[in-house]
């Protein structure tokens, strides 16, 4: 019934923004009580879940502790992300960079992309997730181009292009596991389905829809070398879009990955799986970091910080052991740093008005309080002791010497790439002269209180973890590790 | 009866290998469309064989939507854009014709090659028609690569998701039919967005053509 509950939210706030919307602030107020909403019905869910291990609704929802942590995730950063949507949109109207008409499509594409989320997240089916990843790339290319800039349109049409060839490449993969069944003239409608029809499963069949899959929601992922529209898509769609984009939905591609990646290991073992994610990891990880280090754009830099700790989990999962847990814990790390980063950008980048480094100096005396912020999530990012992504590393780079040793010596040298490159450009960015013209102050209210929010939580979340959280980061381990979906 | 159908199948898939090249010769936007068109209504074919072996009503419905989808209202909006436009000369591709018929041969001979061999597995159909199957999702791939013009894209993508509903028919693969209707419907609001994204497009840059389309690189 929660489950239900949760995705009719957004649907009635959806509807109420396409009847009432035109009323003045009214698209505001029903998007944050609709999150405010989500956020406690996905706390009751996940309660749920730790004193009862899964919850069903009807044959297509199901939630356990991995698709439960990814939803506490959703919910927290979906409820920050429209508090400073709220503040960050007043900004850019005052700038006229969009209308009144514009504003209320943001909002209402916020809704629509985070249904979408709720589905994939909560669906027992692999087609309806693939339906419903499909309809946030419908949503995100009209979100990219909110400004209607030549660029922006650019931008989102590249979007569309890569991503819809990836996800049906996705689908293509998604009807070779689903087709595995057929043989036996069995309708296979869940992961569990597939699983079930042991011993039947074709393994070279099997690696080669995987790969498909893979190439699909690792194009949504943005691993390399399907990382191409990343970049460009974070550079010009509004950054609380992109915090969206670079958390939410890089989660979910992840999960998509992860219920398959179960199905494989069940029958031929993981050693397939593990070369493909490490694989896959290495060349994100060695092409961000070579180019965060002589990024000269803000936006770009953070796109390819979202590449590189893609690559991070993708190692994590690949190593396997410990480095699941390590992977599961940089998700949950990354996914609330990033949300502040992003949101942190775009206090920047209004108040600049421009994502170019150079131009941006000069920072604590402009931005007083998104200075600290900024910096203190960089430290977090770049995985400096004692912050939480340094454990989460340290645990992946553990099982790595374990394994390989080569492999885990090399990243460990693009870690270091990659901290002096972040710092290198966050001390330039902070500690020098302000330019001339610039206005400084913070922008309000809206824009400093969610995002301090969540670098609280980042800090406090360094040094203890909920009970509850890690009863979930455990639980959501064991069930990759034991294929038990 | 038997052989009836299965040369049917044969036709249709034939004739949808047939429209896949010429979306890649064709110099004008209309007979791009018509060649969708074409290969749509192989689909359609082919849909109606699946319903001669089992019938259903979930399966006519799916046929009457895929016919509205695909044969009327895509069709329609992307002449109305051409119309619009003014522009029935389609832009060029990236290799000339000679270069194109030669990779598209190349793709085909790749159909039956045994690096594939796990497709094979899945597919009980024989080698003529397994080459049609593989060759056309490769070709459609290679239309949205080589072709500079927006709505060559689109009608690639919509050529390789054709592509792979039938391979899926070939697979046997049966869902429930409120989820292939679902498939259906993020279809149509794809060609929905796209569309106007294609208008747009033509708005701000004058053309259809994305070798246009540099701003980012400035």
């Amino acid at each position: 019934m929660a489950i239900l509950l949760l995705l009719l939210v957004p649907v009635i706030a959806i509807a109420l923004l396409l009847l009432f919307g035109k009323w003045k602030n009214f698209s505001e107020k029903i998007s944050v009580v609709s999150s405010l909403i989500e956020v406690i019905i996905g706390v009751y869910i996940v309660q749920q879940v730790l004193s009862t291990e899964v919850i069903n609704y009807s044959l297509y929802f199901s939630i356990n502790a991995l698709n439960a942590l990814f939803l506490g995730l959703t919910v927290f950063i979906g409820l920050i992300i429209t508090l400073h949507s709220i503040g960050y949109f007043k900004e850019e109207l005052k700038k006229e960079m969009l209308n009144e008409k514009k504003l209320r499509e943001a909002y209402l594409l916020i809704r629509f992309f985070l249904l979408f989320v709720y589905i994939a997240l909560l669906t027992t089916s692999p087609i309806l997730m693939w339906i419903a990843i499909e309809g946030t790339t419908l949503v995100t290319v009209f979100m990219i181009n909110l400004f209607n800039r030549k660029t922006d349109l650019e931008a989102a049409w590249k979007f569309l292009i890569i991503n819809s060839i990836g996800l049906l490449l996705g689908l293509l993969g998604t009807l070779l596991f689903l087709a595995q069944g057929a043989s036996q003239g069995e309708v296979l409608l869940q992961w569990k389905d597939i699983m079930n029809v042991n011993g039947v499963l074709n393994p070279e069949s099997l690696k080669l829809a995987y790969i498909l899959v893979f190439i699909g929601y690792g194009t949504k992922i943005g691993l390399v070398p399907m990382h191409t529209w990343k970049p460009d898509t974070y550079n010009k769609a509004p950054l609380p879009t992109v915090a969206l984009l670079a958390t939410v939905l890089l989660n979910v591609a992840f999960l998509a990955i992860l219920r398959f990646t179960m199905v494989v290991n069940q029958e031929i073992g993981a050693t397939f799986t593990s070369q493909l994610f490490i694989f896959f990891g290495v060349l994100s990880i060695f092409l961000s970091a070579s180019i965060i280090y002589t990024q000269k754009n803000l936006k770009r830099l953070l796109a390819y910080s979202t590449i590189e700790h893609a690559g991070i989990i993708a190692l994590g999962f690949g190593f396997g052991g410990i480095g699941i847990l390590g992977a599961m814990l940089h998700i949950l790390y990354h996914s609330i740093a990033k949300t502040a980063l992003f949101l942190l950008a775009s206090n920047i980048v209004v108040r600049y008005s421009t994502s170019i480094i150079a131009s941006i100096q000069g920072m604590i005396k402009v931005l007083p309080i998104t200075s600290i912020l900024f910096l203190l999530s960089i430290l977090f990012i770049v995985g400096l002791p004692p912050f939480g992504m340094f454990f989460s590393e340290f645990y992946i780079l553990l099982s790595g010497f374990g394994n390989n040793i080569f492999v885990s010596g090399f990243v460990l040298l693009l870690f270091v790439l990659v901290f002096v490159g972040f710092l290198k450009t966050g001390m330039q960015m902070i500690f020098s002269e302000v330019p001339e013209g610039i206005v400084k102050g913070e922008a309000n209210y809206w824009t400093l209180i969610p995002v301090g929010v969540v670098v609280i939580v980042m800090l406090i979340g360094s040094i203890y973890l909920p009970e509850f959280v890690m009863q979930l980061v455990t639980e959501a381990t064991d069930i990759i590790q034991n294929n038990t979906l | 009866m038997t052989d009836i159908l299965f040369s049917l199948q044969l036709f249709a898939l034939s004739l949808m290998t047939v429209s896949s090249v010429m979306m890649h010769i064709v110099k004008k936007n209309n007979t791009l469309v018509n060649a969708y068109i074409m290969q749509s209504l192989c689909l359609i074919i082919l849909l109606g064989v699946e319903l001669s072996h089992q019938f259903s009503l979930g399966l006519v419905v799916i046929t009457l939507v895929m016919v509205m989808i695909k044969i009327i209202i895509a069709p329609m909006v992307f002449s109305g854009i051409i119309k619009q436009s003014h522009l029935n000369l389609s832009t060029s591709t990236y290799l000339n014709i000679p270069m194109t018929l030669c990779v598209l041969l190349a793709l085909l001979g790749f159909a039956q090659s045994d690096v594939l061999s796990p497709f094979f597995l899945l597919l009980p159909v024989g080698s003529e028609m397994r080459i049609m199957l593989i060759g056309n999702l490769f070709m459609s791939i290679f239309l949205i690569i080589n072709r500079k013009g927006a709505l060559s894209q689109i009608i690639g993508v919509l050529s390789l998701e054709n592509a792979i509903f039938v391979l899926g028919l070939f697979l046997g693969i049966r869902q429930l039919h409120a989820l292939e209707l679902g498939i259906l419907f993020d279809i149509f609001f794809w060609i929905v967005a796209s569309s106007m994204f294609v208008k747009m497009i033509y708005q701000k840059f004058g053309s259809f053509d994305i070798s246009s389309l540099n701003q980012l690189k400035k």
